[in-house]
């Protein structure tokens, strides 16, 4: 199998106030056939919230893909296209 | 010698009678933090249950008083003798007690009262210490005497007070027929510390109580009580939360964090990442370390846990503020970031906190609908909770 994708969940207070908690539960709600195929981990504060400009919180990174204002459902999206995308490179 | 140094464990274990609600010995101590002294008190009171709690409660807090205005023994002895209670059944009012004086250059001053003779171990050895036995004319007493003892204390030493409960457990059982004993009490402790030669002051009291109580075949036939105190080096935690201010002090606050000797926590993502740059170690978070009230912990070398601030403080001191001792330790044991910091606290004697002032923009977003108490004043409310209600030793430094 190869690299898998990266998923990196904000834990800061802020990210994790404004619902970040409920995204530390994604390994549970993602789907079985992709759940071998990701790594999730979660991050110290990115940072992200001290500049208005990167969109609002909270912030989950999807390989190299920023979501902003971040649910279960963007964030499960994004990752189900990422890997999709993946097997039509193939 | 500095007296920084060193540090009293102060802990007592206590058992109640069989068939009583409440107990009639009372061991009370208090750390006067203004003259750096100490003062510990264990009274037994005359029977047991509700009237010898009320006259042992009674002269532990009078003598406690009297010994802090440094009134003369003799005349404190008699005074609380004359004050307290008549026992309706005995016709006389009687309350044993010890009373140690611990003075800020560790000069100890005892006066014992009819308890159990006072236990001095140093480096596990048990020290004569010489005694002087002055009569007093007390209330109903033919024969009524005061010891007095004075000592310097050592480092390590270790003073041990008991209610004749714990001397006495086991009276009657062909094994030993006149009770335990002081001697073998004695031969008890010293094998106890052998065993873990640090061993706190609450484990002890505890080991020495359920002796006791297993000498009455777990049936207590008097209040058994045990306080001890030891005289031993302080455990150290430092607390960082917040990044500096000025920039250019995140290397300073790094530097503290580094060279620091004792436990180490970081409460602050953004101050964890301040100082994972600078010792170039990762921060591992562990998802499985959050709840739904917590945000997770995470780990890095040289540093013992880390965890969020600002959602994580506020919980650490509603804890703090809303249970006592018993439950805290429950607490203790439950697997996220409150839990563990409080564990790292509760086995601590000295807590220094460094407090970035830095204000975290996040923070003022109008969307935010929870309120976060600003970091500082969280802290101030810990350390409050912390040097008031758990006897902790607590400095904070602002950067």
């Amino acid at each position: 199998m190869g690299k898998r994708l990266k998923i990196r969940i904000c834990v800061g207070t802020n990210c994790y106030l404004v619902g970040g908690a409920g995204l530390l539960e994604l390994e549970d709600a993602l789907p079985s056939k992709v759940k071998d195929a990701v790594e999730i981990e979660g991050a110290a504060c990115l940072g992200l919230c001290k500049d208005v400009s990167n969109g609002k919180p909270p912030f989950v990174i999807v390989g190299d893909k920023l979501i902003v204002e971040a649910d279960m459902y963007k964030v499960i999206d994004e990752v189900m296209h990422q890997l999709g995308d993946n097997e039509n490179d193939r | 010698m500095t007296n920084e140094n060193r540090f009293i464990d102060i802990a007592f274990a206590q058992r109640i009678k069989h068939g009583e609600s409440i107990p009639g010995d009372t061991f009370l101590s208090r750390k006067f933090s203004e003259e750096a002294r100490i003062i510990a008190v264990l009274s037994d009171g005359l029977g047991s249950g509700i009237k010898a709690s009320v006259l042992s409660t009674l002269t532990a807090t009078m003598s406690l008083r009297f010994v802090q205005l440094n009134r003369d023994l003799k005349e404190t002895a008699m005074t609380i003798a004359s004050t307290l209670p008549i026992c309706s059944v005995r016709k006389i009012s009687y309350a044993t007690f010890t009373i140690i004086d611990i003075a800020p250059d560790y000069r100890v001053n005892v006066v014992e009262y009819d308890n159990p003779g006072l236990i001095v171990l140093r480096e596990n050895e048990l020290q004569e210490i010489p005694m002087n036995k002055v009569k007093i004319d007390m209330p109903d007493r033919d024969e009524a005497y005061l010891r007095f003892y004075t000592y310097d204390l050592s480092m390590g030493d270790r003073i041990i007070v008991c209610s004749d409960g714990v001397v006495q457990s086991g009276l009657g059982r062909s094994s030993m027929p006149f009770g335990w004993g002081w001697k073998a009490l004695v031969r008890f402790l010293s094998a106890r510390i052998e065993e873990n030669p640090e061993i706190s002051a609450l484990e002890l009291a505890g080991e020495l109580v359920k002796e006791a109580l297993s000498n009455d075949e777990f049936v207590a036939k008097d209040d058994i009580t045990c306080g001890v105190l030891h005289c031993r080096s302080p455990r150290r935690l430092l607390i960082a939360t917040g990044p500096p201010f000025d920039e250019s002090r995140d290397e300073y606050l790094a530097r503290r964090i580094k060279e620091f000797c004792g436990k180490k926590i970081i409460c602050g993502g953004t101050t964890a990442n301040i100082v994972s740059n600078f010792f170039s170690s990762p921060l591992k978070v562990d998802l499985k370390s959050s709840d739904s009230s917590l945000p997770p912990v995470a780990y890095m070398d040289g540093v013992d846990l880390v965890t969020e601030g600002a959602v994580t403080l506020a919980k650490l001191m509603d804890c703090l503020d809303k249970y006592n001792l018993e439950d805290l330790w429950r607490i203790c044991e439950d697997r996220n970031a409150v839990g563990m910091i409080l564990h790292y606290i509760l086995d601590s004697d000295v807590i220094e906190f460094i407090v970035g002032t830095r204000l975290n923009q996040a923070h003022f977003a109008p969307s935010q609908s929870v309120e976060i108490g600003v970091r500082r004043i969280l802290v101030q409310k810990i350390q409050y909770l912390l040097e008031e209600k758990f006897l902790k030793d607590v400095s904070v430094e602002f950067v």
